[in-house]
């Protein structure tokens, strides 16, 4: 079977693309200001104002039914056992399977493969993904949480904690941080998945490829920096307190172009963020099948498309057609009778 | 719009996650140190080294082992590769920028200038929060750390 390319030649090029802009655009024209302040704050806006926007959109949606995806007996008689997780029954249970969810990606332990043997369809147990995504995701957590120390002054006590720990090993010089690491294993095996597993390969697109390429060349260019290219941090830290602090300075001092590079990249992220797949992560709380109780037997759902829907009712129709059905010998239900007489 | 009382919360705990580094900052505007880290400390840095535009300028770096702008960035890798070298290695001397030789050591050479750990290293280290354990060790000069 062959594999499918375009796509990710395609995301290359893009990725390509956005590296040369700030190349070209800081680099040759020198335009500092336009890189370093108006497109970060141009992307923060996108950012927040689209997650904003998809947040207001999704909670404008009715839910017609409770579609709650459980794998676990939910709560009926007291004699019976029930599983709290597997089939939240209230609202408490339902943010702690949330919880286990978002931290833990618990839905992901449970994915399965698919192999054929010859014409038989075997499955098996397949926690590589599981394992791939829990390490890019948390390593973006603690690298996003570390790099505080830019932008906030004093640096908070955690952050300083955080950067220790994830140095521990002291591994080379400057210190290898751990989650550099095991970021790039994890965006490292999540791309190769989607080239050489022919069937992820088979439905992997450019909307797929182009947001892990664009992270992974996010964090080779924050390691450039750190191992090698060394810009004036002291510098940049200037920088970016003076963006968070919304008095925007650009420092006189030098600043190496990958560090605009870098902070391109970034803001490309964030712009794409909102509105590609990568917003599941507010997503997921307004996931139908995630956020609901399992209460369907307890309380009623009512629909909130629902409307006065005129009917006719049994009694009312019998009445219409009492004499023609007299006539034919069709027994009348007199109780029905009385029913429409009373209402009347 | 539905479940108001969920969603609302939601979008109030999701733009102070993400504007962190705001509002963390709001109680700490006026204590910002100063954009250059050798203004105010030029004055001790011309005991040592020669400035010719006098001393609020730059300093220039003929008495230390390398140019100011290399020693900004890369000061921690040429410590590393001391220690490499008289550590493991053996050697005693480095070849300075101005040709004369220099013995690698931090205590007896590069303390010998640079003395003041909170005017000096901590300046930096301190504001970028970049932490470092040379000091487990090496005595740290006159205004020893903590
Ligand atoms: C999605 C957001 C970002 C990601 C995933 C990211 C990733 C990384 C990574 C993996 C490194 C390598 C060293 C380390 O892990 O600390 C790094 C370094 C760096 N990043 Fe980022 N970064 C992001 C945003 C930013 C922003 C907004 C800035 C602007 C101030 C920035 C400035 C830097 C600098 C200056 C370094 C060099 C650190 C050093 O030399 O010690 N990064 N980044």
């Amino acid at each position: 079977m062959s594999v499918r390319l375009n796509d990710f030649l395609f995301s290359i090029l893009l990725i390509a693309v956005l590296i040369v802009i700030p190349l070209l655009g800081v680099g040759v024209l020198g335009l500092k200001y336009f890189f370093g302040v108006i497109i970060p704050y141009l992307a923060l806006a996108v950012f927040i104002g689209g997650l904003i926007y998809r947040i207001v959109d999704w909670a404008r949606s009715p839910q017609p039914f409770k579609i709650t995806t459980t794998s676990g007996q939910q709560k009926s008689l007291p004699w019976i056992k029930r599983s709290r997780l597997e089939s939240p029954a209230n609202n408490l249970e339902v943010a702690l399977r949330m919880f286990f969810e978002v931290f833990f990606f618990r839905s992901l332990f449970r994915n399965l493969r698919a192999d054929l043997e010859g014409k038989r369809l075997l499955y098996g147990s397949a926690k590589w993904l599981w394992l791939g995504a829990l390490l890019f995701h948390l390593g973006f957590l603690i690298i996003i949480l570390r790099h505080l120390r830019f932008f906030v002054f004093p640096v908070p006590e955690f952050v300083n904690i955080l950067e220790k720990i994830d140095g521990f090993f002291q591994i080379g010089f400057p210190t290898l941080y751990l989650s550099d690491l095991l970021i790039l294993l994890g965006l490292a095996f999540l791309l190769l998945r989607r080239l050489f597993d022919a069937k992820i390969n088979y439905i992997s697109y450019a909307s797929d490829y182009f947001p892990l390429l664009l992270i992974i060349s996010i964090v080779v260019t924050g390691i450039l920096m750190r191992v090698a290219i060394k810009p004036d941090i002291f510098a940049i830290k200037h920088y970016a307190i003076s963006l968070a602090t919304f008095r925007p300075v650009i420092p006189e001092a030098p600043i190496s172009v990958l560090f605009y590079v870098h902070l391109f990249l970034v803001s490309s992220l964030a712009v794409y963020f909102p509105f590609s797949k990568l917003v599941h992560m507010v997503g997921i709380f307004f996931s139908p099948t995630r956020n609901l109780p399992n209460d369907n037997r307890m309380k009623r759902h009512v629909n909130p498309w629902d409307y006065p829907v005129k009917y006719t009712t049994y009694s009312e129709w019998q009445e219409k057609f009492r004499d023609v059905m007299e006539e034919a010998g069709i027994p009348i239900d007199e109780e029905w009778g009385k029913e429409i007489q009373k209402q009347a | 719009m539905y479940n108001l009382d969920k969603v609302i919360p939601g979008i109030i705990i999701l733009i102070l996650f993400l504007t962190t580094p705001i509002w963390l900052n709001l109680a700490n505007l006026k204590a910002l140190p100063p954009k250059d880290p050798h203004i105010g400390q030029a004055r001790m840095c011309t005991t040592c080294h020669v400035s010719e535009k006098g001393p609020d300028e730059a300093v220039t770096s003929e008495k230390c082992v390398a140019d100011t702008q290399y020693m900004r960035g890369y000061h921690m890798k040429l410590l590393d590769e001391w220690r490499e070298k008289k550590i493991r290695k053996g050697e005693v001397y480095y070849k300075g920028l101005d040709g004369k030789s220099y013995v690698m050591s931090l205590q007896r050479t590069c303390l010998k200038c640079h003395s003041d750990y909170l005017n000096f290293c901590d300046r930096c280290h301190k504001f970028t929060g970049v932490q470092l354990d040379c000091f487990n060790c090496h005595i740290a000069g006159k205004e020893e750390k903590k």
